[in-house]
């Protein structure tokens, strides 16, 4: 009699709010020998790599430091010690009759994980290699993060995981008790009172052959069998998942098949599932058009079958592609594209949606690419869910945006120039810079050159001093001349000064003469006259010439002590320029 | 830190994704709230009996819930197996949870352990009066001899006929005892086989999710086994003359076994060997299928309905879709191209099928059979694979009937153990040349003069 136990603990929530720093300082330390110690290392390396995947987005540098310990440690103390061997109690890990580990959080507790599930003894051999113990990790893993499989439990984890180096005694099972009464207990797999049976001619008609052929032994090529091999190979799964669908749809046309399309949805569901996550995105839209041809000859399944195409666009399978696309991922691969196209819905909807809460890079990367493809026909609704999404949703459509409609960027950028947020200015900013000039988007950078935000006005300034933008300039003048004695701080008085300058050298020397050699007996102790000098002083440290010098010159000899050491910072600077060198 | 720990972090996400994949969240939890309804209850009944009759008001609503508990997992996983064991409970091999501060497991466990009872099978829901009778006998002192004995008799005496009290249980320990050092575990094994397919079955027949678990535990046992033992010879020796056991589970279980044997001299590793042990098992389950008017789906149709009860599992497995592929093409040609392991598995069923002893006799002995199958090599059968299984199972695979020249008639009971043995196996003597019938008999033709004269049938 023999029937092992299953785990079935519910699976711990999602997600914790620890840090990491927290994390590191939960266990106890233990074990008072060094000895114990390197096995106290071990084992809260091992645990915490465990849980990490619990706590922790999968793509976290925090694992990948709970990898790299666990890593280390197990190193260490194999290196030193040799065989790691452990005795399972519910709380506590013994080595060397030393208590080596201690939790008892029975959530958090390695102990209690590998003790619940049955491990009685463990042991972690030399020769132990980094694979080896990565599949530990993964068994351990899997337990932590609660997973119930009605495929495999802990013991056929641990069985099919074929360790060389780590060697496990477990709870198999249970045992009719020795001291049983006998005769009485019955193993589930005989109890049983109804039997069902197949049909006594089950199998028949048996294949006719007629013929007899010669039977031998012989040598089967190595060749031959690992071709064989290779078509079981665990990469394969999703080409047999793909053709087990297909083979299912298939039989749909078969007029006596009682089988609908009904019945094979949650199955198609599944592979569905495990081919997006997989990135297996050729499998996915021949999966897609096998469903999309397959015989549905009730309204029942036909609904069905709609509703399972329209479920590899949903907001839900595209997460869960565009999570699965590497870090280096630029684009989504053709198949999602014709998917898109070929399946009816309003996917440009799901897919803002979908990046509207996307947190990795790569993948709002891929998403805005594909928002791309809707531009053209559906620009005008893009701009609409511009205006009225929330600042980081703007910020990544408007990238979207200006890689393929300009004239829709604009239209997007002064909806957004108003919004206070600094992303959003920013991101209006790398729209225009790519814009060429006119009137509107000089309007947007003047705008940003007097936004609230001070990282965004000398980015506007110095587009606009890029691009010699003649329409900035009187603007930018009267705000210099205006906030000079006010708000203006000293370096946005420089960049506007090295704007005017930048956008119309002439008319900008004449203001600054002005500013720089007064006239009048009040002219040079006016509130804000300092400032305007030094924009100009700013500005005329690029300015060759001698004028520009003696400029410089005359408001330093007239200079308070700040202002004078600036002059003398720019003539040092303008020298160099002058002289061709680094400033 | 180093790109390789980016790429391991990779490799484990992906692991546990597919293992998330693979997981049946509802059905878990269901059968976890519905065992430890059953525990509370049950313990709550029991306590009641101490101060009530059963037929007391008081019984009424937890008996109502626990009948209703029953009836639902009844529904969910067919046959309720309870078992006590080391403070824990288990329905069905899932372990039920329960809060510490109930001391529910416990509880339950030193009750039937009063009347050296480890656990409850429910072979179907019990009505009101037999949950009150039942909870009584628990209840009740225990005899002093052969309690056990005593409180399966006490069942019957009240009615509860349905109620399979188990023994105690203790819980067994890898490397206690290696499994497959003795005739007599694989002889178990394969015995218990036939039972564990006839849970499956019935499972499957009243559209139940099918739980792959106790099946795939007993698969590993014979993937184990094949490593060290001639577990061809060894089924033969165990269950050949067994046409006591269903006949249909024996089919599976021989299925099973050639399927494995092809699979190891192919050298898969032991998981993969599992999963197409599992598939084996499983590959006519569409017979157990019964459409409105109670029939079996005609040969043409069970592969299709054996991949629809499998695809009732919930989750993406890859041992489960392999599955699903062996019920959908076990018969389907080699030129049609099925997959890897319903190849394997077409060999299997048709040699088994061909030399299945029926009501009618055998249709063609093994030795014939694998001689007509050679013909089709190439078109209906895989010839890389075929030769694996020639290669395993001889010129006179185990269950042949053969006379020897001596006059003694043999039945053939290994494998092929080398190449020069190839037609020259192990057999046990069933009758002399004088008619008499030895016991135990074994007669080795690859180092005896004894020659083969005659190829017989088995006959009922």
């Amino acid at each position: 009699m023999s029937t092992p136990p299953a785990e079935t603990e519910a699976p711990l929530s999602e997600t914790e709010d620890v840090s990491l720093e927290a994390e590191l300082h939960a266990e106890v330390s233990f074990g008072g020998t060094p000895r114990g110690q390197a096995a106290n290392a071990v084992l809260q390396a091992l645990s915490r790599a465990a849980r990490s995947f619990l706590i922790y987005e999968p793509t976290n540098e925090a694992i990948r430091i709970f990898l790299d310990n666990l890593r280390k440690s197990a190193n260490t103390f194999i290196d030193t010690y040799g065989e790691l061997q452990l005795e399972i109690r519910p709380f506590e890990l013994i080595h060397n009759g030393e208590v080596v580990y201690l939790d008892r959080d029975r959530e958090r507790s390695l102990a209690f994980r590998l003790y619940r599930d049955g491990v009685r003894k463990l042991t972690l051999r030399p020769g132990l290699d980094w694979q080896e113990l990565l599949k530990l990790l993964e068994v351990m893993s899997i337990r932590y993060v609660g997973v119930r499989q009605t495929e495999d439990d802990l013991v056929v984890l641990l069985w099919k995981a074929a360790f060389s180096h780590i060697a496990f005694e477990a709870v198999e099972g249970f045992v009719a008790d020795a001291e049983d009464e006998g005769g009485v207990a019955q193993s589930s797999g005989t109890g049983a009172v109804v039997h069902i049976s197949a049909p006594p001619d089950f199998d028949l008609p048996l294949p006719v052959r007629p013929r007899i052929a010669p039977v031998r032994y012989r040598v089967v090529p190595q060749a031959a069998i690992d071709e064989l091999l290779a078509e079981d190979d665990t990469q394969g799964v999703a080409g047999l998942a793909l053709h087990l669908a297909e083979e299912l749809l298939a039989a749909l046309a078969d007029p006596q098949e009682t089988l609908t399309f009904s019945d094979l949805a949650s199955h198609l569901n599944e592979t569905r599932e495990f081919v997006f996550s997989e990135g297996h995105m050729a499998a996915s839209l021949q999966l897609a058009y096998a469903a999309a041809s397959a015989d549905t000859r009730d309204p029942k399944s036909e609904a069905a079958c709609l509703e399972f195409l329209q479920s590899f666009v949903s907001a839900h399978a595209l997460r869960r592609f565009l999570h699965s696309v590497s870090q280096d991922a630029s684009d989504a691969p053709h198949e999602l594209y014709a998917m898109l196209k070929a399946i009816p819905g309003d996917h440009l909807k799901t897919l803002v949606e979908v990046l509207g809460t996307e947190q990795g890079e790569a993948s709002r990367r891929v998403a805005r690419r594909l928002i791309e493809m809707y531009v053209k026909d559906r620009g005008d609704e893009v701009v609409s869910y511009i205006l009225n999404a929330p600042d980081h949703l703007a910020c990544e459509l408007l990238r979207v945006l200006r890689h393929s409609d300009l004239d829709r960027t604009l239209a997007a950028a002064k909806g957004l120039v108003h919004r206070g947020d600094h992303n959003v200015q920013l991101g209006v900013l790398t729209a225009i810079e790519a814009m060429p000039d006119g009137p509107e988007p000089v309007r947007i950078l003047l705008q940003l050159g007097m936004s609230g935000a001070e990282d965004v006005r000398p980015k506007a300034l110095a587009i606009l001093a890029a691009r010699r933008s003649a329409d900035a300039f009187a603007p930018l003048l009267t705000k210099l001349k205006r906030e000079a004695s006010g708000r203006l701080s000293n370096s946005e008085a420089e960049s506007i000064g090295q704007t005017l300058i930048a956008i119309d050298t002439n008319y900008a020397l004449t203001a600054f003469r002005e500013w720089c050699r007064p006239r009048g007996l009040l002219a040079g102790v006016l509130p804000g006259h300092a400032r305007l000098q030094r924009a100009a002083v700013a500005g005329l440290a690029g300015v060759p010439g001698e004028e520009a010098e003696a400029l410089i010159r005359a408001v330093s000899d007239k200079a308070g002590s700040e202002l004078q050491e600036f002059c003398t910072q720019v003539m040092v600077r303008r020298r160099r320029i002058l002289r061709g060198g680094r400033t | 830190m180093s790109d390789d720990l980016v790429e391991n972090q990779h490799q484990l996400a992906a692991a546990l994704n597919r293992a998330r994949a693979g997981e049946d969240k509802e059905l878990g939890q269901r059968v976890r709230d519905l065992g430890e309804q059953f525990v509370r209850l049950t313990n709550a009944l029991v306590r009641l009996c101490k101060v009530h009759a059963p037929e007391n008001d008081a019984f009424d609503e937890p008996t109502r819930q626990l009948v209703n508990a029953l009836e639902r997992l009844d529904t969910l996983i067919g046959q309720v197996s309870v078992v006590c064991v080391e403070g824990q409970v288990y329905v069905n091999d899932i372990r039920v949870r329960m809060d510490d501060r109930i001391s529910g497991p416990q509880a339950l466990e030193a009750e039937l352990g009063r009347h050296g009872c480890g656990g409850l099978t429910f072979v179907k829901p019990i009505p009101d009066e037999q949950v009150r009778a039942l909870t009584a006998c628990i209840s009740a002192a225990p005899a002093e001899e052969k309690p056990l004995h005593a409180f399966v008799q006490a069942l019957r005496d009240c009615g509860v006929m349905e109620v399979n009290p188990q023994g105690r249980f203790r819980l067994r320990m890898s490397g206690e005892k290696t499994r497959t050092a003795t005739e007599l575990e694989l002889h178990q094994t394969l015995e218990r086989a036939s039972g564990v397919v006839a849970d499956a079955w019935e499972s499957l027949s009243s559209n139940r999710v099918p739980n792959p678990l106790p099946v795939r535990r007993l698969v590993n046992e014979l993937v184990d086994a094949s490593a060290t033992e001639d577990i061809l010879g060894k089924e033969e020796e165990a269950i050949g003359g067994n046409t006591g056991s269903d006949e249909f589970a024996r089919h599976s279980v021989r299925v099973t076994t050639f399927a494995v044997l092809i699979g190891r001299e192919l050298g898969l590793p032991a998981s993969a060997l599992a999963d197409l042990g599992v598939a084996a098992m499983y590959h006519d389950a569409g017979y157990a299928q019964r459409d409105e008017a109670g029939f079996a789906p005609p040969f043409s149709h069970h592969g299709t309905a054996g991949a629809r009860a499998l695809g009732r599992q919930r989750g993406f497995h890859q041992a489960k879709i392999k599955r699903m592929l062996v019920a959908l093409e076990h018969h389907r040609d080699f030129d049609k191209k099925p997959s890897l392991y319903a190849r394997i598995i077409r060999i299997a069923d048709d040699f088994e099928n061909y030399t299945r002893v029926r009501a009618t006799g055998q249709l063609v002995s093994p030795a014939e059979a694998l001689a007509r199958m050679a013909s089709a090599v190439g078109t209906a059968y895989d010839p890389v694979l075929f030769q694996l299984f020639v290669n395993t199972v001889g010129a006179f695979p185990p269950g042949t009937l053969l006379k020897l020249r001596d006059g003694r008639l043999v039945v053939v009971v290994s494998g092929v153990r080398s190449f020069e043995s190839f037609a020259r196996p192990m057999c046990r003597v069933l009758r002399n040349a004088d008619r008499s019938m030895p016991e135990n008999e074994l007669v080795d033709l690859a180092t005896t003069d004894a020659q083969v004269a005659e190829v017989m049938l088995h006959r009922r």
